[in-house]
């Protein structure tokens, strides 16, 4: 599993995990990110039950075990939580934030001793270490209950499926060319976004943010101008729209 | 070879189903007892005096088929467990397999925190340990239900054939339902024993093969 680390200021830390090479080939890429904070760690999408062992050896590179206390889940999906089960077995003391609306569905993958806190509708903040974190609402991006995380003092956005793009073994972990990129996210975004509407609530709340990065969970880091890029393009695209094409 | 016995360990949980399932016919067979029960102290009751060396036959197909029902539920009980013993060995045999395969991976031993991957190790090895320990418990007392069982079932039999002979002794007028009596305890009985035998084979080599 490739670890890469994309901020770093004092102990204000975020990592991305992927690319593994390991991975089967039918199993879809993911990023897992982890943001540290005064020793404290949060990791966010930690990904599926088949990436779990090879997750948990690249997070010991990083942080210490016990000192995960919080884990954060966009949405319900697979290739998104379903590790949870094993996760819960390894942590002590640590908080699950994921969409109210998907508890009684994300229980299914096991949550005993990990305290499931549902996300309002309306989004919530978190303290990891000395660090706020805030929960985006991104209902319909695309699934029902859905957050992207924004961290204001590094500026970065953790947009889950949003921006997300297929892309080959060993490709780039940042989009170097917009232009080319867009092939490889515009099916994606047609298929699995279902609402226009809930598109330009969210790319009107993003706006708002001072993004410097946009790290999705499948595919590369948009970066600087690329992030206003993506807006456009996303706010110009018809989603909704991809079946049978 | 330890690659079959984990395969056939995880297959465990597959085998505890099937053998819950089978088992529920053998609720129907006791429940079959029940009614002959009922009709063997009807027809004693119509015959009187005339078929008093079946009384004794009666009282017992009575009880015996007190015992089955009492047995069948405790069996139910226990094949559910042992069913869902078995799905959480599954687990914590995935979370043991995990732990290692998070300890042996490439650059594992270079990691800053490694230390912190053993105690988790050990931690899931230990719950796996107890979920054995507790699946077999549930085991031994569903093999000891089945035994059980299976010694009514065989005294059912002897029973059975003794209220044959019972019955060819009694008036013509009675001798042909008590006849039928006989025969349908014998044939629950004979349905029986069969069944349990043969999950009683499958429980045994299945936890034959966890022990292993």
């Amino acid at each position: 599993m490739k670890a890469t680390t994309i901020y770093e200021k004092g102990d204000h830390k975020w990592v991305i995990f992927g690319r593994d090479p390991d991975r089967k080939h039918n199993i879809i890429d993911t990023n897992q990110h982890m943001m540290m904070s005064g020793g404290d760690a949060i990791l966010m999408d930690p990904g599926g039950i088949e990436l779990f062992a090879p997750m948990l050896a690249a997070v010991v590179h990083h942080v210490p075990i016990e000192r995960i206390k919080q884990l954060f889940a966009s949405h319900q999906d697979p290739d998104i939580i379903s590790s949870l089960g094993l996760w819960d077995q390894v942590l002590d003391n640590t908080k699950l934030y994921a969409p109210w609306l998907w508890e009684g569905f994300i229980r299914h993958f096991g949550c005993e001793q990990i305290e499931y806190v549902g996300i309002p509708d309306e989004g919530m903040e978190v303290t990891v270490g000395n660090r706020r974190l805030q929960l985006v609402p991104a209902h319909y991006l695309h699934a029902s209950g859905n957050y992207s995380v924004y961290d204001p003092a590094a500026k970065i956005l953790m947009s889950g499926d949003i921006g997300a793009a297929l892309l080959d073994d060993g490709a780039s972990m940042f989009v170097e060319d917009f232009d080319q990129h867009t092939r490889y996210m515009k099916k994606f975004h047609q298929r699995w976004m279902p609402s226009n509407k809930a598109k330009l609530i969210w790319i009107e709340r993003v706006r708002t943010l001072d993004v410097e990065m946009m790290s999705p969970q499948h595919g590369a880091i948009f970066r600087g101008d690329d992030v206003i890029r993506f807006l456009d393009w996303f706010e110009a695209l018809d989603v909704g729209s991809a079946v049978n094409s | 070879m330890a690659r079959h016995i984990d395969l056939e360990k995880s297959k465990f949980h597959l085998l505890a189903v099937c053998i819950a399932a089978d088992l529920a016919d053998v609720k129907e067979q006791g429940e079959a007892i029940s009614l002959e029960a009922m009709n063997a102290k009807v027809l004693f009751a119509r015959a009187g005096n005339m078929a008093l060396g079946f009384r004794p036959i009666t009282d017992f197909m009575v009880q015996l088929a007190d015992n089955t029902i009492r047995l069948v539920r405790e069996i139910e009980r226990e094949a559910l467990a042992v069913s869902h013993q078995a799905v959480e060995r599954l687990r914590t045999l995935n979370a043991v397999r995990m732990a290692r395969k998070a300890i042996e991976l490439g650059d594992a031993h270079k990691a800053r925190f490694r230390g912190d991957l053993e105690p988790f190790l050990r931690c899931t090895v230990n719950h796996d340990e107890e979920t054995v320990k507790e699946l077999l418990g549930h085991a031994r007392m569903l093999t000891k239900l089945l035994d059980e069982i299976a010694e009514q079932m065989i005294a059912a039999s002897a029973i059975s054939s003794s209220a044959r002979i019972e019955a060819a002794a009694i008036d013509t007028r009675y001798s042909q339902s008590f006849q039928s009596v006989s025969e349908k305890l014998e044939q629950c009985s004979v349905a029986v024993l069969g069944k349990v035998k043969s999950n009683l084979n499958l429980l045994n080599h299945a936890l034959d093969l966890q022990r292993n």
